[in-house]
């Protein structure tokens, strides 16, 4: 979820220890301290490794400095979302919209020549970009000139290092898969010491709003994911698999449809309401207000008399609802 | 029994001369892929362009290890670039201002900088690097000492601080990281004939000091072996002179 305002800014790095809401047979009220009494033996919990690029970008055309957030790596560059000129500082949903550029626009960014290739049908500002380079280089210049994408909720840009989960490897992630943001070392070590078994995935994870309602409606976009062999199989024999954050539950859901045969793939489908989980019966996950598209998906987990009272007593408690606020740890009601 | 270092990436700092540069060269003839970080761009681009023109998997990253903005952008490069980091060496390090001072003549801001760039640097990119090798549960840190961490020699007090600094930190990595698959090492590579040396002890022989390609030839075929020295040794390396 991004540029979620909020009255009050955390700091990025909370002394406080994040507050968890349980939200199953019973609703209520932990510290995150507490998730390893609600977890045991025979319980997966999945993790997104998916480490955060710096994908926003700032350079010029036509006298008007432009901003793009390169989301998701193609074979010749990324796809991205242009915007007008401005920064962090104004929400996503009120930035100036940019110039029309055509297809076939060239560019300069990141201090490579590019081009553009596609323009979206459903959006100007939805674009394909070409980078004059290989990837060895679009990487080195993007790691040169980029910054994390920013939230307007945050007073000064956030640096790389803030926005990395303390497992991140590969850079598939345009912002940060933050239900694993609070997970220290320390708990994860609790969690295993208390049974829990701990597997990975990366999942590329894209953007969270585009400042466009035509584009947003339809987030999130498809996201490529890869799940290893020994992570397919240990859910396969879980008891219950918890997802940290809802990139998992949909590489998890999306590799299900083809019973774990097809571990790298594309997870083009929505999930919500109207989805019946085959493999996630745990999501950790932050807190979520409705009007969201990742509120939608709490759907599949719970009904909406369970989510209302959820929100309601996350709005009482006054749970912080951004990337870096409190958790949420949702029980699947529907059970495959 | 050894293991092959094709399909194995590593990640070498300070790779563009001297011992990083010699390993560079022992690992990319075995066929590893290599991410080589170091400071000046030219002589990285002469180590990296020799083995991509020989076919190898080898890449460059110029950084300086104790810029703390560096510290991402080098495993995220990383990874993007060989997908994940089974092997890092942290071999980049500085003496501090040459000649070598007594300590009392050691201005503190040179201290500092001596202490970023050999402690905190490779902290940073360790925490960076090692949280992914434990939720993989596989993976070797390695770090280069020195005599100096553990001998009181005039002169070498600003360096020898750091290395005994940086041989701790490994130590108690190694413990926390019992049984987590990760494997933390510490090497003491002995005088070598490097410009770094050189620039400390001018007068040395070099014909008496160790060539940087033997003692890499004898920490790759330490790291090859898969019964190798368990987690937390500090290793004084024996050379044989090819």
């Amino acid at each position: 979820m991004g540029d979620v305002q909020v009255a009050s800014a955390a700091p990025v790095l909370s002394a406080s220890t994040p507050r968890l809401m349980e939200v199953g047979e019973q609703l209520r009220l932990l510290s995150l301290e507490a998730l390893p009494s609600l977890l045991g033996p025979g319980d997966v919990l999945v993790l997104n490794d998916a480490a955060t690029f710096p994908g926003s970008l700032h350079f010029q055309y036509d006298g008007q400095t432009l901003e793009v957030r390169l989301f998701e790596k193609t074979s010749t560059g990324f796809r991205a979302v242009l915007f007008g000129p401005g920064d962090f500082h104004t929400r996503t949903e009120d930035r100036a919209a940019p110039p029309r550029l055509p297809e076939g626009t060239r560019l300069e960014v990141a201090g490579l020549a590019a081009l553009i290739r596609r323009v979206d049908p459903r959006s100007p500002r939805l674009l394909e970009l070409e980078f004059l380079a290989d990837d060895a280089t679009q990487w080195a210049h993007l790691y040169a000139h980029g910054s994390p994408i920013q939230y307007a909720h945050q007073p000064t840009p956030l640096p790389l290092w803030a926005v990395q989960n303390v497992y991140a490897e590969r850079p598939w992630a345009a912002e940060l898969p933050s239900a694993g943001h609070h997970l220290s070392h320390r708990l994860l070590g609790r969690l295993v010491a208390h049974g829990v078994r701990i597997v990975r995935l990366t999942h590329a994870t894209g953007l969270s709003s585009t400042g466009d309602p035509r584009i947003d409606a339809s987030l999130p976009f498809p996201e490529r994911y890869d799940i290893p062999p020994e992570t397919a199989q240990a859910v396969q024999q879980a008891t219950r698999v918890i997802a940290a954050g809802t990139s998992v539950l949909r590489a998890l859901e999306a590799a299900a449809e083809s019973d774990f045969l097809q571990l790298e793939g594309i997870a083009t489908r929505h999930v919500g309401p109207e989805t019946s989980l085959q493999v996630v019966d745990g999501l950790l996950t932050g807190i979520h207000s409705p009007g969201e598209s990742h509120f939608r998906l709490l759907g599949a987990l719970a009904d909406e008399r369970t989510l209302q009272a959820a929100t309601d007593l996350a709005l009482q408690a006054e749970l912080a609802v951004h990337e870096f606020g409190d958790v949420a740890l949702l029980w699947a009601q529907r059970r495959h | 029994m050894n293991q092959t270092w094709n399909g194995k990436n590593v990640l070498i700092t300070g790779g563009s001369r001297g011992l990083g540069a010699a390993l560079v060269d022992a690992l990319s003839a075995r066929g590893a892929s290599v991410v080589v970080v170091a400071r000046g761009e030219t002589a990285l681009t002469e180590v990296v362009e020799k083995w991509k023109r020989a076919g190898r998997k080898v890449f460059g990253i110029t950084a300086d290890v104790a810029d703390k903005d560096s510290t991402h952008r080098i495993s995220g490069l990383a990874a993007a670039l060989v997908g994940h980091v089974d092997v890092v060496i942290h071999n980049a390090s500085t003496l501090g201002p040459t000649p070598l001072r007594a300590l009392l003549d050691t201005e503190c801001e040179d201290l500092t900088q001596v202490l970023e760039t050999n402690v905190v640097g490779p902290f940073r990119l360790t925490k960076a690097l090692v949280g992914p090798m434990v939720l993989r549960r596989s993976g070797t840190v390695v770090h280069v000492s020195s005599d100096a961490a553990v001998e009181g020699y005039a002169n070498w007090g600003a360096y020898g601080a750091s290395k005994a600094a940086a041989d701790q930190l490994h130590r108690v990595l190694a413990a926390e990281l019992k049984e987590s698959g990760v494997r933390v090492l510490m090497l003491d590579p002995g005088e070598m004939d490097t410009q770094m040396h050189r620039d400390a002890v001018p007068e040395a022989n070099p014909a008496e000091l160790r060539r940087p390609s033997d003692v890499a030839e004898a920490l790759v075929a330490l790291l090859e072996r898969i019964d190798g020295p368990p987690s937390g040794t500090r290793l004084a390396l024996e050379v044989r002179h090819g």
